[in-house]
């Protein structure tokens, strides 16, 4: 599962400053309360040596055998070598201040009086205050913790919130980038150096695809402009061939076969061009078009075929579509439809035109299922094999008015017919 | 193990000496402030780490050690206190305003301090200048 580069990010920055701010905080606090005590400890010590002095000039001190007034006590000890090290540890006793037990640390050590008698010595100090700021640390350190914590999420998340907007901007253009138009994807100037590097690359890459496909285009279209050439001089040659007296039934309907084959190539290779040039915006010239008289003039040249497939002919509405659109293009659009209509139609089938100010229709019965409006306009789509047919009928239309969207073609399944529908886009 | 310990031991002499063998600043030290027919016995260490050590113990109990050239390292009375003319000056001075009334009970220098113990039991460390360092605790 993908997650969004901040929380990628946090997620790693969370663990670390977890990690290393415990660790931080913990070292901290030792650190603290060893000096605290060490400073306690120093403070013993110093009483010791000035108990020591005292006992050397004043010897009755020896006689303090319980904490008091003074915060020492002396009693008798036993001979050691080691009589004057010095131990300390936390008590806690009871203080009349509070009257209660408070912590108290105490050093335990021993010495020698001048008649070599020897005595230990405990002396001890409140640590009340220190305790209480060791608390307060501890609580003031977790404070800290979490604050920053919060502080180092939100900063990154906020950062890279900013930081990431015009890699959106790139993303979004990258969405409106039409190929075939390299001018839709317009590169945003940022700030942040990798994603200017992204914009020149993706112009770069681009412009590269664009140029390669101009060139397909054109080799397309020449190639397709070479190929008349010796499609029409096999055909006549075929021509020739069926003119010669001499040929019996069998391999003059053979030669027969191989020109219908090669009259299909030809009309394949019409509605190449046809598509090439459509694409590459040849029929640029427009003028006001009549569609509805050209749907009349069309259905006259088509009725032959019309009357031959005994179709049921109904033109309704007498409203004039009238647009600014290129003659020829809009006429091979017309008799696509209507080719389309009659070939696909059932013998004795409908054909029903329909004929508004903004809209046309031009509908048929047919042998078929409700067509998929998704496939129908790809280019070589058949529905059922129809091996008469290009599969390029539709494409060429879809081409039309892809290149001049004033215009709009859609397809639906309405009442048992397969219905066509022109409609004018306004905008 | 056995090899290594029998190696150590070959390593380490300790060698009984009689008085005279001992070298002459050791000798001087010892008539200076003890009495040399107190000396009940010499031996002389040789470590293979550390350079010749001489020990020797008194009658009454006090230890001496000396280095190899025959100065003092060590005096360890075993009962009384150490010579006064054995500590030096600023010493005895520092001892005698912060520690009143206490004796040295015991002292050793290397070449680069003094180690004082007292009567009271107290660990004192100095400079080899007789400056006072630390207390030792």
């Amino acid at each position: 599962m993908s997650v969004s580069l901040k929380t990628y990010t946090n997620r790693y920055l969370v663990i670390a400053i977890l990690a290393i701010m415990a660790i931080w905080a913990l070292l901290f606090y030792a650190v603290l309360m060893d000096e605290v005590y060490d400073n306690i400890d120093d403070g013993l010590k110093n009483q010791k040596i000035e108990i020591i002095r005292e006992a050397y000039t004043n010897p009755d001190i020896v006689n303090t055998t319980v904490f008091g007034i003074n915060q020492f006590r002396i009693i008798p000890g036993t001979a050691d070598e080691n009589i004057d090290k010095n131990y300390f540890y936390n008590k806690e006793m009871y203080m009349p201040y509070d009257e209660e037990d408070e912590p108290y640390r105490i050093l335990r050590t021993g010495f020698y009086t001048k008649e070599g008698k020897p005595y230990q010595l405990e002396i001890r100090t409140s640590t009340v205050e220190e305790d209480d700021f060791l608390i307060n640390l501890a609580f003031s350190l977790a404070v800290l913790y979490v604050v920053i914590a919060i502080s180092i999420i939100l900063i990154n998340y906020l950062g890279l919130t900013k930081a990431l907007r015009p890699f959106k901007l790139i993303l979004n253009g990258l969405g409106n980038y039409r190929f075939g138009n390299s001018k839709s994807f317009i590169p945003i100037k940022s700030q942040v150096k990798e994603f200017d590097n992204l914009n020149k690359h993706i112009v770069q890459m681009i412009e590269q695809n664009e140029q390669i496909f101009e060139q397909q285009k054109r080799f397309i279209e020449n190639a397709s402009h070479e190929l008349q050439t010796p499609l029409a001089v096999t055909i006549s040659k075929l021509d020739l061939l069926m003119d010669d007296q001499l040929l019996s039934e069998g391999p003059l309907s053979k030669i027969a076969e191989a020109k219908q084959s090669l009259l299909r190539m030809v009309g394949l290779n019409k509605s190449l061009l046809t598509l090439s040039r459509i694409d590459n915006k040849q029929y640029h010239e427009v003028e006001a078009v009549n569609f509805s008289e050209l749907i009349k003039e069309l259905l006259d040249d088509f009725s032959d075929l019309i009357q031959f497939r005994e179709l049921q002919l109904e033109v309704e509405g007498e409203d004039q579509f009238v647009t600014n659109y290129n003659r020829d293009l809009a006429s091979i659009l017309i008799s696509n439809l209507l080719r389309n209509a009659i070939k696909y139609n059932t013998k004795g089938g409908i054909l029903r035109i329909r004929l508004q100010r903004d809209r046309i229709e031009i509908a048929n019965s047919s042998r078929g299922e409700a067509l998929n409006p998704n496939y129908i306009f790809e280019r070589f789509h058949k529905g059922a094999q129809d091996s008469q047919s290009n599969g390029l009928g539709l494409s060429i239309i879809r081409s039309i008015v892809d290149n001049y969207p004033t215009i709009s073609v859609s397809y639906a399944y309405d009442e048992d017919l397969h219905v066509f529908s022109i409609k004018k886009i306004v905008n | 193990m056995a090899i290594a310990m029998t190696a150590m031991s070959v390593q380490a002499q300790e060698k009984v000496l009689t008085v005279d063998q001992l070298p002459q600043t050791a000798q001087q030290f010892i008539k200076q402030h003890y009495d040399v027919k107190s000396v009940s016995h010499v031996i002389m260490e040789d470590e293979f780490f550390s350079s010749k050590e001489f020990k020797v113990a008194l009658v009454d109990g006090t230890e001496l050690e000396f280095d190899s050239k025959g100065q003092w390292t060590e005096v360890d009375p075993e009962k009384g206190t150490v010579p006064e003319a054995i500590i030096p000056g600023n010493i005895r001075s520092y001892i005698s305003k912060s520690f009143p009334n206490n004796k040295v009970e015991q002292i050793s220098r290397s070449s680069r301090k003094y180690e004082v113990e007292l009567t009271s039991g107290l660990d004192l460390e100095f400079d080899r200048n007789g400056k006072f360092l630390r207390i030792d605790d």
